[in-house]
Order: C-alpha cells, then sequence, then structure tokens
C-alpha cells in the first residue's frame, strides 16, 4: 500500500494555453494521479506560463476557456504549482499577470524537483 | 523527440528489480518515437524486465484507428504495435477520453451513440487514465514516456 508522501508525479506543461487539448489532457492526468494519492506538482516553463495569465479572454476566440480549472486545483489535492523564473523572465509577462497561487522556482530548482520525483509526464 | 524520464536517483542495479510502464504521447505519423519505444521495449524484454503497461495518450492513440492507411513504403507502424503485443502477450492500453475526442470510436461506444461504425483496431483496448495513474502509484513500475 502506497502513501501519498511515498510517490510523487510531476507534470510539466510547457504547450501553450492556446493548445487546449494538451493542456487539458495535461490537468486531466494530474486530477487523476492526485485521485491515487498521489503528490502532483504541476510545473509551467516556456510558452506552458501562458496558461497562468488571469485575464484571458477564450471568447474572442471562440473557444472554451480552460484556465478556470486551475483556480479550484487545491479541492482535489492538487497543491502545488510552480513557474520556472527564467520563463518569465524571457517573456512579456509580469508575476502579477499569473494565477496568485503559485510558486516560482529557478532552472536547477525544477530540476531538483524532477530528481526526486517518481514520475515526471511532460506535454 | 524521444523523452526517457526516469528517476536519476536509482542504480541501473535497481533497476532490474523495476517493472515498466510506458508511456507513448507521440502521434503515430511521428514514426520516430513510436518506433524507438518498441525497440526500448524490446530491449527490455531481451534483459528478462517486465513490461508492467504499454498506454497510449494524447495524440498516440490515433495508431489505434484500424482505417489509417499509411503508405506500404512506410514504417506499419500500427502492425508493428500489433506483432509486439501478439508476441509478448502485452496489452496495447488507449486512453478512452483521449481516443473520443481524436474520433477513435469502439463498438460499445459506437452502439451507445447509434454511430454507424468503430473504428478502433482489435489489437488496443480501452481503458481510463486511472488504469495509467494505478500503474505510476505502485514503487516498482518506472514510467518512462515517448513523447
Amino acid at each position: 500500500m502506497t502513501t501519498k508522501q511515498e510517490i510523487t508525479t510531476n507534470i510539466m506543461i510547457r504547450c501553450t494555453s492556446l493548445n487546449a487539448a494538451d493542456f487539458k489532457e495535461a490537468i486531466d492526468l494530474g486530477l487523476v494521479c492526485a485521485a491515487f494519492d498521489q503528490q502532483v506538482n504541476l510545473i509551467f516553463i516556456d510558452g506552458g506560463i501562458n496558461n497562468l495569465i488571469t485575464n484571458q479572454s477564450a471568447a474572442n476566440l471562440r473557444d472554451k476557456n480552460h484556465v478556470d480549472i486551475l483556480k479550484g486545483l487545491e479541492f482535489y489535492d492538487i497543491e502545488h504549482i510552480f513557474v520556472e523564473k527564467e520563463s518569465l523572465e524571457n517573456s512579456r509577462l509580469q508575476i502579477d499577470n499569473l494565477l496568485p497561487n503559485v510558486q516560482f522556482i529557478s532552472v536547477s530548482e525544477v530540476l531538483e524537483l524532477n530528481l526526486n520525483a517518481d514520475n515526471l509526464v511532460t506535454f | 523527440m524521444l523523452a526517457i524520464l526516469l528517476n536519476s536517483a536509482h542504480s541501473a542495479q535497481k533497476y532490474m528489480t523495476h517493472e515498466f510502464t510506458i508511456l507513448v504521447s507521440a502521434s503515430p505519423l511521428n514514426t520516430q518515437s513510436h518506433l524507438t519505444a518498441m525497440r526500448f521495449i524490446e530491449e527490455l524484454l531481451q534483459q528478462n524486465l517486465t513490461i508492467r503497461s504499454i498506454f497510449f495518450y494524447q495524440d498516440a492513440v490515433l495508431v489505434a484507428n484500424k482505417l489509417s492507411s499509411p503508405p506500404s513504403d512506410e514504417p506499419q507502424i500500427r502492425s508493428l504495435w500489433q506483432n509486439l503485443s501478439e508476441s509478448h502477450d502485452l496489452e496495447l492500453q488507449t486512453c478512452v477520453a483521449a481516443s473520443y475526442r481524436r474520433g477513435i470510436i469502439d463498438k460499445h461506444e459506437a452502439n451507445e451513440r447509434a454511430l454507424e461504425h468503430f473504428n478502433l483496431h482489435d489489437s488496443f483496448k480501452m481503458t481510463g487514465l486511472g488504469q495509467l495513474a494505478a500503474a505510476m502509484s505502485s514503487p516498482q513500475v518506472k514510467l518512462v514516456q515517448f513523447k
């Protein structure tokens, strides 16, 4: 029998918010892994940080806004959302453009997180 | 792109006691990812290591479309997976949600939706993400992704 502390799954998201299927399928896997009592870390890097922009209006694109799902993840036991600092610095985004419940970590901290994880899946 | 994602904190010796779950997420049109995944599986089997499961997610589920017909002088990815599965009694699992999203429909769903046809190849089995998550929950299982 495994416990939440024993299995850690990192889900690394580099696809942009305009690639809705990739993003949705990343979150779906995270939710199911959390339901199996795994500790799930969502790590946003590169263009993936665009998923975290708060004032997106998918309606203008006649698309569905998939970002709202990120706002309630703690209710599904996904409590750790990380953003790679260098990806933010390389974008034109500021911290206050992004959802508030995220932690900013360096490239080396991302590497360390991944080295210590039991599972790593990239999207 | 090949992404072999292993916990490097473990030594190679430790892997000898592990089972492997193979996650394929690349489109079958990205033939190299699928071919590399199959070569990796064959190598594991040759070393008497255990394959716990083979799971197709995202665009990789398109490989289960029995109507896809690549030119005869190109790799027949679906047939190669079928041969591997039959030779070693390995189940090929496709994510049901990812499959329906991409138009891969099994007989049951076709009946439910009153569709005229289904196109899931017999060599593949529709399963939920829970099958993958369950495998990932086992400390003995190492996950390897081909993206």
